[in-house]
């Protein structure tokens, strides 16, 4: 087992008051650890949660196993607790569903998420699971940032996007993996088309 | 160069839509258009807009406005457009543009940001409306705005694009008197507001346009706007036929007033439900004159009427109270007249 025994990023340690100067250790499904300040936790709805459910004493963290997150790995959970610790005490923001939603990216940030579209997307889905919403809000802006400037065919390009008849051609595979007897019926059709059959039933 | 890409559809629905709500407008005009599907994505996100105006001008400009500022125009085929001459060229028609430029701003009292170029394949300007109306469930143009050079283009092709759409409002801005009466002529079937703002038409035309048009258009005619600048007489109102007639600026004077409000008790205008007159004004002592030899009741301290503005016309509702005039069609229909000494404007109100 790979253990980060500091913290992930520089505690401002009198920033933070007293009584909330504990850490939780948590662990990725590649069994890399992680010390997270209680402070930058409450950036994450999910595990604020879970640690309060758990109600952990000091003692209890280092005695205890480390909290698992069994479906974020190590290198996407370390870039999501950077994130936490450096955005801790800022609020949540709520969201009003307002469309267009207007989404500034801070110099942090950018930096933070200048990596590759593979590690990007299990970013977000680690936003989106852990319910970080401003980690979540600026990743998404990242995302939409790459239709900057393009055509349609480029965003299709771009995001991979399936064309009508490509998605039309998904659902009908889809529709025939679901009941494999329209499949055969479908054949069985067919071929008494082609041997001059006017009727199939 | 090799392109990173980005599996998009392989987000969580409410990601996705999160990722579609922090794009910019032209962006995500440009991703409606990639397929039916990613069409119904933004479809989903229920955008409202506050306003959908198309201006005609040396080119073609659709805007759309989202509350809060936020803007997003479409300039369609501005290269055609350039350097177009009347004596060398053929009428513009406005069917099937080359190119759209798409650019949005988050406020647009500070400018757009950089323009998104589309080109087009084969979508008429009509078709881009109702894709438009699609994606932002939006039912209507709110206005219709024909300026100066509006002139260079087709007009049977202005017809074609907004044929059997509803265009709230149209409004022409300095165009010469014989443009202005036959676009009144094509678009006559569809509109329901008409809107002048122009200070090239000479009086006697006006008169003989407005009269024109609300005859050809009396079931059709819900506003006539009359916007500055306009010189206007209380018999063109006479000849109106409008539901709601907005007039500032007028030139007239307090004994017009009062002969439309007699006629008006004998039953002239009889669809007219609000009228609101601006006027030169001539004195306070003089403004009673509008009532003169009128049977009235002035209204009590504690007496008012309320009722909400015509659609689109804004959100101050119409209203009298004290001191307001109250009036008595022949067949009993009450109407009131507020008179406005510092703002010189009569406010008449039809209450059926």
């Amino acid at each position: 087992m790979s253990v980060e025994n500091a913290p992930v990023v520089d505690v401002d340690e009198a920033a933070i008051p007293v009584e909330k100067k504990m850490y939780y250790r948590f662990e990725s499904n590649d069994k890399k650890e992680f010390r997270v300040s209680e402070l930058a936790i409450q950036q994450s709805e999910t595990l604020n949660r879970l640690v309060e459910a758990m109600g952990y004493t000091s003692e209890d963290v280092e005695n205890k196993p480390a909290i698992a997150i069994e479906n974020i790995d190590g290198k996407t959970l370390k870039l999501v607790f950077q994130w936490c610790e450096h955005h801790k005490g800022e609020a949540i923001p709520v969201d009003d569903g307002s469309v267009p939603k207007i989404v500034e990216i801070p110099e942090f940030d950018a930096k933070l998420m200048d990596i590759d579209n593979g590690l990007l997307f299990k970013l977000i889905w680690a936003a989106d699971y852990l319910n970080i919403v401003q980690l979540l809000n600026v990743s998404c802006k990242k995302v939409a940032n790459m239709a900057q400037g393009k055509t349609p065919a480029q965003l299709r390009r771009v995001y991979l996007l399936p064309s009508d008849e490509e998605d039309e051609a998904a659902k009908r595979a889809a529709q025939e993996a679901q009941d494999p007897r329209a499949r055969e019926v479908e054949e069985e059709f067919e071929e008494r088309k082609r041997q001059g059959g006017n009727s199939f039933f | 160069m090799q392109v990173d890409r980005f599996r998009l559809r392989c987000l969580p629905i409410d990601v996705l839509k999160n990722v579609l709500r922090t794009m910019d407008g032209d962006q995500l005009i440009s991703y409606s258009l990639i397929s039916r599907t990613t069409k119904q994505n933004v479809i989903d996100l229920k955008i409202k807009l506050r306003s959908f105006a198309v201006s005609i001008h040396s080119k073609l400009v659709i805007s759309l406005q989202i509350p809060k500022y936020y803007q997003i125009s479409l300039t369609f085929d501005e290269n055609k457009t350039m350097n177009w001459n009347p004596e060398e060229n053929e009428p513009l028609s406005l069917d099937t543009p080359e190119i759209v430029e798409a650019k949005c701003s988050k406020d647009y009292f500070q400018g757009c940001g950089e323009s998104l170029f589309l080109e087009n394949r084969g979508i008429s300007v009509r078709e881009w409306i109702l894709h438009l109306f699609d994606i932002f469930r939006h039912l209507m143009i709110n206005v219709l705005h024909l300026s100066e050079e509006s002139n260079h283009f087709d007009i049977s092709s202005i017809r074609r694009m907004v044929e059997g759409l509803t265009v709230n409002r149209i409004a022409f801005h300095r165009l010469p008197l014989d443009s202005c009466y036959k676009l009144m002529g094509e678009t006559n079937t569809f509109l329901t507001g008409i809107l002048l703002k122009s200070d090239l038409m000479p009086v006697e035309y006006l008169h003989k346009i407005v009269i024109q048009n609300t005859e050809i258009t009396m079931f059709h005619s819900k506003i006539l706007s009359l916007e500055e600048r306009i010189q206007f007489r209380i018999d063109d109102i006479l000849a109106n036929n409008s539901e709601n007639i907005f007039s500032f600026f007028t030139i007239t004077s307090y004994k017009d007033m009062n002969r439309f409000l007699k006629l008006w008790m004998k039953g002239s205008n009889p669809r007219l439900k609000f009228m609101d007159v601006g006027f030169t004004f001539g004195g306070k002592k003089e403004l009673l004159a509008i009532m003169n030899g009128i049977k009235y009741r002035v209204m009590e301290e504690d007496e008012r009427r309320v009722r909400p503005c015509p659609k689109d016309l804004g959100p101050i509702a119409i209203a009298a109270s004290e001191g307001s005039f109250l009036i008595r069609r022949k067949d009993g229909v009450e109407a009131t007249v507020s008179i406005f000494s510092r703002r010189a404007c009569m406010k008449f109100a039809v209450w059926d």
